[in-house]
């Protein structure tokens, strides 16, 4: 089935990037895009969301911030964090919050997986649905 | 997070000489600083033993002749420099530049514990060396490696001093052909607010090098 996900980045080539990825393995997908965390906000209500895919370093709330107040507002939604800063803080802080930590620069092969288990009906008892990517 | 970048950089800086980026080539060199900056502050964070807060990078570039004016600005007083010279696919400096007043905290905070009082203070230059080669080489090889060049450093060197004095002695060149590329980005190393500039100095040729890699990364990033 057809899902939306979003894309949270203040890079706008990280966006392409993503969305090409996301295109080239569910081509039926919606993608939307966000430059910073309060146009994410922003979006929340205006479409479904199934999926969000967050950087972390951005200006204003950074990914981790960002993806805490959309899991508060939507539970449901599952979160992919993209970040360069694998520091032990930062990671146990996606993990926290049941989010995939996906290290940049950004694998494709990584990405499709993500995309799949993020299809599949949640299991209760996982809480990283890219399985382990901390390396 | 909420670190403000510093006043003074002006991310839209136009050289005078016609080197410019486009909107998208912009946009990648700051990722690309971004990724570097963020490696480093994982290596960062592990040698201090603590978390380490990091800003969004601004990019600024500029001409050789316009450098210390603008780290004048944004960086006022006496400075520490740890400057490394460049080879490979390009030519110049990278270096990392912090206030005076953030060098005894940040060697502090890498020393490992236990130190004795007495072999810290002679440690200090050797701890910024150690800090500043791992904060340089993290940008340089994983912005090398998505460009797909090579890019060689010499042994770090601690060098004290403001202004103009100080980059030419890090080996920058200061005229209005040279180009050189600033990410300013803060690291916070809670208690202390340290703070820092990565300055990557390429001299002509080497800047035209680096656009054209940077054409070449976007090109494989949107393939």
């Amino acid at each position: 089935m057809s899902k939306t996900v979003i894309v949270v980045d203040d890079s706008k080539l990280s966006r392409m990037h993503v969305r090409g990825i996301i295109l080239r393995n569910k081509p039926d997908w919606t993608v939307i895009e966000a430059a910073n965390s309060a146009e994410l906000y922003g979006k929340l209500d205006e479409s479904d969301i199934h999926i969000a895919i967050i950087d972390f370093n951005m200006p204003g709330d950074n990914g981790l911030e960002a993806a805490a107040r959309l899991l508060q507002a939507k539970p449901d939604i599952r979160v992919a964090i993209i970040t360069a800063n694998a520091q032990d803080s930062v990671v146990s802080g996606i993990r926290a919050l049941g989010a995939a930590f996906m290290p940049k620069p950004l694998e494709e092969e990584q990405m499709v997986r993500f995309l799949a288990a993020a299809s599949l009906p949640r299991r209760p008892s996982s809480n990283d649905a890219a399985g382990g990517g901390a390396g | 997070m909420g670190i403000d970048p510093a006043d003074g950089f002006d991310p839209g800086a136009i050289d005078p000489n016609g080197f410019d980026l486009d909107e998208l080539e912009r946009d990648a060199l700051t990722e690309l600083g971004n990724i570097g900056v963020g490696r480093a502050s994982t290596a960062l964070s592990r040698m201090i033993g603590g978390p380490v807060e990091i800003s969004v990078p601004m990019v600024s570039l500029v001409p050789g002749d316009r450098v210390s004016g603008l780290l004048r600005s944004a960086m006022p007083g006496e400075l520490i420099a740890v400057t490394e010279g460049l080879s490979g696919a390009f030519l110049g400096s990278a270096i990392l530049l912090m206030p005076e007043r953030s060098g005894l905290p940040l060697a502090a905070a890498a020393l490992p514990p236990g130190v004795p009082k007495e072999d810290a203070a002679e440690l200090v230059e050797e701890a910024l060396a150690e800090v500043g080669n791992i904060v340089l080489n993290s940008c340089l090889s994983s912005m090398g490696n998505l460009l797909g060049v090579a890019v060689g450093t010499t042994l770090p060197q601690v060098l004290r001093g403001a202004g103009d004095g100080l980059l030419e002695r890090c080996g920058v060149t200061l005229t209005a052909e040279a180009q050189a590329i600033l990410f300013h980005v803060t690291f916070r190393t809670p208690p202390h607010d340290v703070e820092g500039t990565v300055v990557l100095a390429l001299d002509a040729g080497s800047a035209v090098e680096l656009k054209a890699a940077i054409g070449r990364y976007i090109g494989r990033v949107l393939a």
